[in-house]
């Protein structure tokens, strides 16, 4: 308070303060309604996952927060998924990914520098189909699958999604942007087509590869329905599907073991999410809007 | 600029008629030569199914047996099939939703955009429904719907307890999932929540993208808080707003996944009410309706969908003028 006298000026700026003040707090309010809103219902799943066999699951007043911290239902969890669930899961991710990644990017280089033709009908074409949306994919593509005796393969499911239009699309932009001297300072001193791509062009678009690659690998993480169409031995089932089968199996007996399922299933998604974000939320705007 | 530059270089290196139809020659080769491995895959599993996905609407097609032309009798089939209007008619119904997503995205943007600090922190958890498996979204929200124990008729028991002051023995709260009345709704917000990060970050790009000499220019004139929102952002947020709404209109129209996984399969769980167009179309392809694959047929009803999303789409073209083709362009 005597500091307060002391100081006068410092007291009146604290005045003039208050009503920012006032208004950050309510909009820090807002963030953490939302948040809760957002991620509360993995809190709870997280919770629960945490929660040891006495702790009833039912009761209410729920408890919000484990009586001790129990890890036995990540153990538990095992016996309904396994190992092979999370490889088959991370084959699917990280093939989809890199073959999404290398054809994206050859295929986006010569649509963003070179004049050719036939150009335009190709991006006419890949246009189309981002704008035009048809269900007779899942079934003529399971037709194809069958035919190439792909059925109940991680192939079958990699293949009809190893190459994204909207991934050419977002890499056309990045490699748009690299200005033209550079290239041709490639051009000059002799070097090959495919080398200017490989070293001048690739590590410059590096960015939007990044953005691209988070995209994929999450989207074949999470793919659910075209490996239910195409597996049918759960031997072969990502994470997604297995957690799905036990989830409707054994949901009210093994409520624990889902919730741990559950948590598992989010895990590498979320590390890697956190690790990109930056590029990930950005890079919905780019492939999104006019750059 | 850059003419100048390479008219330089054409000049210094002086080419022949020869060798610069060599040079374009070979950059047409390696042009092709880059796109061939994409285009293979997009031709065999996207462009083929396209093409072969039209052609199949005209035929009778179970995959087992000898496929048969029938001409329009799928697409006269289609319109007497009450279980698919049906189907169309909530799929309507969904589309409550565009309107709501965008000012629940629009709100949150304008939220996120505040220069504060760990707001990026908040951007990121508000994104993280967007990228959980739709999988793992059912099973949360099918504990949080669930009719004795879950959360949210937990809620409601522990509010009508405080508004009548005694405890409730026998508390029963509607059966979210399995009222029919209820059921689509409650899918329908499932969607909402996990879309609302999605447009949020389209919005905030389109908010950061408004010149920031307009935003000057109003406040010298006196807008604030509200009538700079009114007056100002929301008029140069329109492009977005048309952006997102055709997005959003189109997701709606094809809503598939939730659906599938909430209510238990493409049969529309309890009584037909969560019977949505693509679990329908789902269905009939794959056997869990009518119990056979019919394949020309769910191609024809397909294609009467991409019909009706197309004129939707023309709809919002029409009414938001341009912007939303400048999308990928």
């Amino acid at each position: 308070m005597s500091q307060l006298v002391a100081n006068p000026g410092r007291s009146l700026a604290r005045a003039r303060n208050r009503p920012q003040i006032l208004k950050n707090s309510l909009l820090y309010f807002l963030m953490v309604l939302v948040a809760l809103f957002s991620v509360g219902p993995f809190l709870w799943i997280l919770s629960t996952s945490l929660k040891p066999l006495e702790d009833d699951l039912y009761s209410y007043p729920p408890k919000l927060l484990p009586s001790r911290l129990s890890f036995d239902n990540y153990v538990k969890v095992f016996d309904f998924i396994t190992w092979g669930n999370i490889f088959n899961s991370l084959i699917i991710a990280v093939s989809g990914t890199i073959i999404n990644l290398l054809f994206c990017a050859l295929a986006a280089y010569p649509l963003a520098r070179y004049e050719f033709p036939g150009k335009r009908i190709i991006m006419g074409a890949l246009l189309m189909v981002l704008m035009l949306p048809l269900y007779t994919s899942l079934v003529v593509n399971f037709i194809t699958i069958k035919g190439f005796g792909l059925q109940n393969s991680l192939a079958g499911v990699i293949l009809p999604t190893a190459v994204t239009v909207f991934g050419i699309f977002l890499l056309r932009q990045g490699y748009v942007v690299v200005p033209k001297e550079l290239e041709d300072a490639g051009r000059v001193d002799g070097a090959s087509e495919w080398r200017i791509w490989w070293q001048l062009m690739l590590p410059l678009i590096g960015p939007s590869l990044a953005t691209l690659g988070v995209f994929t690998f999450v989207e074949n993480w999470n793919n659910f329905l075209w490996p239910l169409i195409v597996l049918n031995d759960p031997d072969k089932y990502p994470l997604t599907l297995a957690l799905q089968t036990m989830a409707n199996n054994a949901f009210t007996s093994n409520a624990r073991s889902v919730a741990a399922g559950t948590i598992l299933s989010m895990l590498p998604i979320l590390v890697i999410f956190l690790a990109a974000q930056r590029f990930f939320i950005s890079g919905v705007t780019t492939g999104s809007v006019k750059g | 600029m850059e003419q100048q530059i390479s008219t330089l270089s054409n000049k210094t290196v002086k080419p022949t008629k020869t060798s610069f139809w060599n040079i374009t020659r070979k950059r047409y080769l390696a042009a092709w030569l880059f796109m061939l491995p994409a285009l293979i895959l997009l031709g065999a599993f996207t462009f083929y199914p396209l093409v072969y996905g039209i052609i199949l609407a005209f035929f009778e097609n179970n995959l087992i047996g000898q496929s048969r032309f029938v001409g329009l009798d799928n697409f006269t089939r289609a319109f007497q099939d009450g279980d698919f209007m049906l189907a169309l008619f909530h799929s309507g119904l969904y589309l409550i939703i565009v309107p709501l997503i965008q000012l629940a995205s629009i709100g949150l943007a304008v939220l996120i955009n505040n220069k504060l600090k760990g707001v990026t922190i908040f951007r990121a958890i508000f994104y993280v429904p967007v990228i959980t498996s739709l999988v793992v979204a059912a099973v949360v929200w099918k504990w949080i719907y669930a009719p004795d124990y879950g959360l949210l008729n937990s809620g409601v028991r522990w509010i009508s307890e405080a508004i009548q002051q005694t405890s409730i023995r026998r508390f029963r709260g509607p059966d979210w999932l399995g009222d029919a009345n209820l059921a689509l709704a409650s899918i329908a917000f499932v969607t909402f929540w996990k879309g609302l990060g999605y447009y949020m970050v389209i919005y905030l790009a389109g908010l950061q993208s408004i010149p920031k000499e307009l935003e000057e220019a109003g406040r010298l004139d006196g807008a604030k808080g509200w009538s700079m929102l009114r007056f100002i952002t929301i008029p140069l947020l329109m492009p977005t707003v048309a952006l997102c709404t055709i997005l959003s209109t189109i997701a709606a129209l094809r809503v598939f996944d939730e659906v599938l996984v909430m209510s238990g399969g493409a049969s529309g769980n309890p009584n037909k009410s969560t019977l949505v167009a693509s679990t329908y179309i789902y269905g009939r392809a794959f056997g869990a309706i009518g119990g056979r694959f019919e394949f020309g047929y769910a191609a024809a009803l397909s294609l009467i969908l991409a019909a009706i999303i197309w004129v939707f789409t023309l709809v919002n073209l029409r009414f938001f003028g341009k912007g939303g083709l400048e999308y990928y362009t």
